[in-house]
């Protein structure tokens, strides 16, 4: 379970995020979204422990984020970003198994761990030895989610995790995704500005504007109920894209 | 510990390569000699005479001017050497009332003891080309005066002494006339193919006749008396207690024109001044001096093992500096900055006055060569360090603190393989620049493949260059070959995939 209480935070004079205040809930996916610039990535680098806020306080699992309590919540995190952040100089094995490594599991358990995560995410195998730069976007995405699972996680952070990727192999991506979210019953925090997207994923949409909550709830209550006329604005010019890239 | 144990065993080995030389360090008498021929075959002399008589000693050769082998005796880093009276007088003791009479006491007052003179006064003079000379009526310094289209090359120790350019620019009142500071050597030859007219001369140089130059007149006596004298160490006295019997044998022992001859034998005729030593000996003492002159191979290794060990030690230990230094400047904002300002500081000092800055603390010799050769490689290899770990992709970085690892972790197995090939760049650039700047190391006395170049320099002689500058240049691009081997072994095949 993720809590946020009231969070703000200024870079300078500017205000990325005011007041905001949000509860997910233990196996529910949430979606964050909003124009670029609306505070969304800077809601996930606070509970990552990357960025602080100014003031009020962020709740991973009961547990505060804070200095001393930074290195627990990272285990209970999977993070991943729209570049998918891998370590260039690292096999996509040595990659996925960065975390097991560290803290020194046997070769039996990390092998029944990586057979169950190729699994899952429908990687081939034979890939395991290539370099983050000789694979597709779509396969680092998955190398990326794999290693963030590796400690099996309560709680996953996806930050633009389909942002970079072309429309078929996000489209697969996407299912697949779904179907590893439900399986898996993991609390899920997922940011992007594709209203299409989050309608695909989310059990709760939260749309934020200049850095507060201008409407949250299901994908039908946004679409029918439009709270104002950005909402309504938001929705319909979503609605043009999600269209156009059916038909092409 | 496995990592110190390492470092340790290449230290070892880096030592090693000059155990010999230090070995002899130890238990040997230190004769030393300036950068120039005459003073290189009286302490070549002196060095032969003190073995033939049953003493150890080592002739360290050609170590740049007066402050630095009057600061090497005085700190013990050389026993004997010659100085000449004028610039005891003139340059060592400017400013006090000092003059022939009383320079013993003087002396004696630093532990120093100097001998009676020689038998030669080598002092200075000014000339030109006998031709041109008589061209223009030109017998005395005073004609000079009126002839501004003379241009005057002069040597950088007479640009800067007491006695030197500007009191005998005021004496003869020649302040309209521009001099250029010169190697003494090279200017002889801007003398005779005629880019400068003027140059100052040592009376017993054996060019004087070679290139037939004219002594101009001092027709208002300014040039003292330049007397050749032995200086040397009161202690060595107690050590070696006969040593001051063989060293008085040379009062009044060479005349100017046995002087001119030993110079001309060795910087016209070629003969080493080990050989024009030696037969001088055998000739005036009739003692039978065996020389043991080096073939071009025992040379060659004698310099390479030289040249590497300043080189190899210097770098080892900027390499085991930097990279930590490099890593806390970007690791500490805005400190960094300021160690990055500092260390690029250091490599504006030209490479030759940091050389000497070097002597007052670590004397003369390979020690101080090592510490200002660390000191210039420090800039490549820290500033590299620095970028190599700056321009690591944020996201990359973020994701490994997300992910819990620790820092330290973080630096080892995410941060230092993604730096690497930054890094071994400046290692690669500090070794080249190392190997170059380490050529000057034979001014202070430190070897290597500087001494064939400082000798083929004094005596015009291309080959003895060419013994010096081709290996460096080989050593640098074998160097170069190294370190490309090296890259491939330390930097990450996921990064050589992508560059490809």
């Amino acid at each position: 379970m993720i809590r946020i209480e009231n969070i703000t935070k200024k870079y300078n004079s500017l205000i990325a995020v005011d007041r905001f205040s949000a509860e997910i809930p233990q196996g529910s996916t949430t979606v964050l979204i909003g124009q670029s610039g609306c505070g969304k990535s800077t809601i996930i680098r606070i509970l990552t422990g990357l960025t602080k806020a100014d003031s009020g306080d962020s709740y991973i699992n009961d547990l505060k984020i804070n200095d001393q309590n930074i290195g627990r919540i990272r285990k209970e995190l999977g993070y991943v970003i729209q570049s998918g952040g891998l370590f260039p100089h690292l096999s996509v094995q040595e990659n996925i198994l960065m975390m097991a490594k560290y803290f020194k599991w046997t070769k039996n358990k990390i092998s029944s761990r990586l057979d169950e995560l190729i699994n899952l995410t429908n990687f081939p195998p034979e890939g395991l030895n290539k370099y983050p730069s000789q694979i597709s976007g779509g396969q680092q995405q998955r190398v990326s989610l794999m290693r963030a699972l590796m400690l099996n996680p309560k709680i996953l952070l996806l930050d633009e995790p389909l942002g970079a990727l072309d429309p078929l192999i996000r489209y697969d991506l996407q299912e697949d995704l779904k179907a590893i979210f439900a399986k898996l019953k993991k609390t899920v925090l997922i940011v992007t500005h594709d209203l299409s997207e989050a309608a695909f994923f989310a059990d709760q949409i939260i749309l934020m504007q200049d850095g507060r909550i201008v409407q949250s709830g299901t994908a039908g209550e946004l679409f029918k109920n439009p709270k104002n006329d950005f909402v309504k604005k938001f929705i319909n010019a979503q609605r043009v894209n999600y269209n156009s890239e059916n038909i092409s | 510990m496995k990592k110190f144990n390492c470092l340790y065993i290449t230290l070892l080995f880096l030592l090693s390569l000059n155990f010999q030389t230090y070995s002899l360090d130890n238990h040997a008498i230190i004769i030393g000699s300036k950068k120039f021929t005459e003073s290189v075959i009286l302490g070549e002399m002196i060095s032969q005479k003190l073995n033939h008589s049953g003493y150890s000693s080592m002739h360290k050769r050609e170590l740049g001017g007066t402050r630095v082998l009057w600061n090497g005796l005085l700190q013990g880093e050389i026993d004997i050497y010659i100085e000449y009276t004028g610039t005891i007088i003139q340059e060592i003791f400017a400013g006090e009332s000092i003059d022939e009479n009383n320079l013993s006491e003087k002396l004696k007052s630093f532990g120093v003891l100097m001998s009676k003179p020689l038998g030669f006064n080598n002092t200075y003079a000014i000339g030109m080309l006998r031709k041109e000379a008589e061209e223009l009526n030109i017998n005395s310094i005073s004609d000079l005066r009126d002839h501004l289209e003379l241009k005057f090359g002069l040597t950088n120790e007479f640009m800067d002494r007491r006695d030197g350019w500007s009191a005998l620019r005021n004496k003869y009142n020649l302040i309209n006339h521009n001099a250029i500071g010169i190697d003494h050597d090279i200017a002889y030859r801007g003398l005779a193919e005629g880019s400068i007219n003027v140059i100052d001369l040592y009376s017993t140089d054996a060019e004087i006749k070679y290139y037939d130059i004219k002594k101009l007149k001092d027709d208002k006596k300014h040039f003292t008396d330049y007397h050749a004298v032995i200086l040397y160490r009161s202690e060595l006295l107690e050590k070696f207690p006969g040593i001051e019997q063989v060293l008085l044998k040379f009062e009044g022992a060479i005349n100017a024109d046995e002087m001119i001859t030993l110079n001309a034998s060795v910087k016209i005729n070629g003969s080493s001044e080990i050989s024009a030593a030696g037969n001088f000996l055998n000739k005036k003492f009739t003692i039978e001096i065996e020389n043991v002159e080096k073939t071009f191979i025992e040379r060659l290794i004698k310099n390479t093992r030289e040249h590497l060990f300043l080189v190899l030690i210097s770098l080892f230990f900027a390499i085991i500096v930097s990279i930590p230094l490099g890593i806390y400047a970007r690791k500490n904002e805005p400190l960094g900055k300021i160690i990055l300002g500092l260390v690029g500081i250091i490599q504006t000092i030209p490479s030759l006055a940091i050389l000497v800055f070097m002597i007052p603390f670590f004397g003369i010799g390979a020690e101080p060569a090592i510490v200002a050769l660390f000191l210039y490689s420090l800039l490549p290899i820290v500033r590299n360090t620095y970028l190599g770990l700056e321009d690591i992709d944020t996201q990359i970085k973020e994701s490994a603190i997300v992910l819990g690892l620790s820092k330290k972790y973080i630096l080892r197995k995410i941060e230092l393989p993604l730096a690497a090939r930054s890094i071994i760049a400046g290692v690669k650039t500090s070794a080249v620049i190392n190997i170059g700047t380490a050529t000057l190391g034979a001014l202070i006395g430190a070897g290597g493949y500087g001494q064939p170049i400082l000798t083929g320099i004094r005596l015009d002689n291309i080959q003895l260059i060419l013994e010096g500058a081709v290996p460096a240049a080989m050593l640098a691009i074998l160097a170069q070959l190294a370190f490309d081997a090296i890259e491939k072994l330390i930097v990450p095949k996921g990064l050589r995939i992508k560059a490809q």
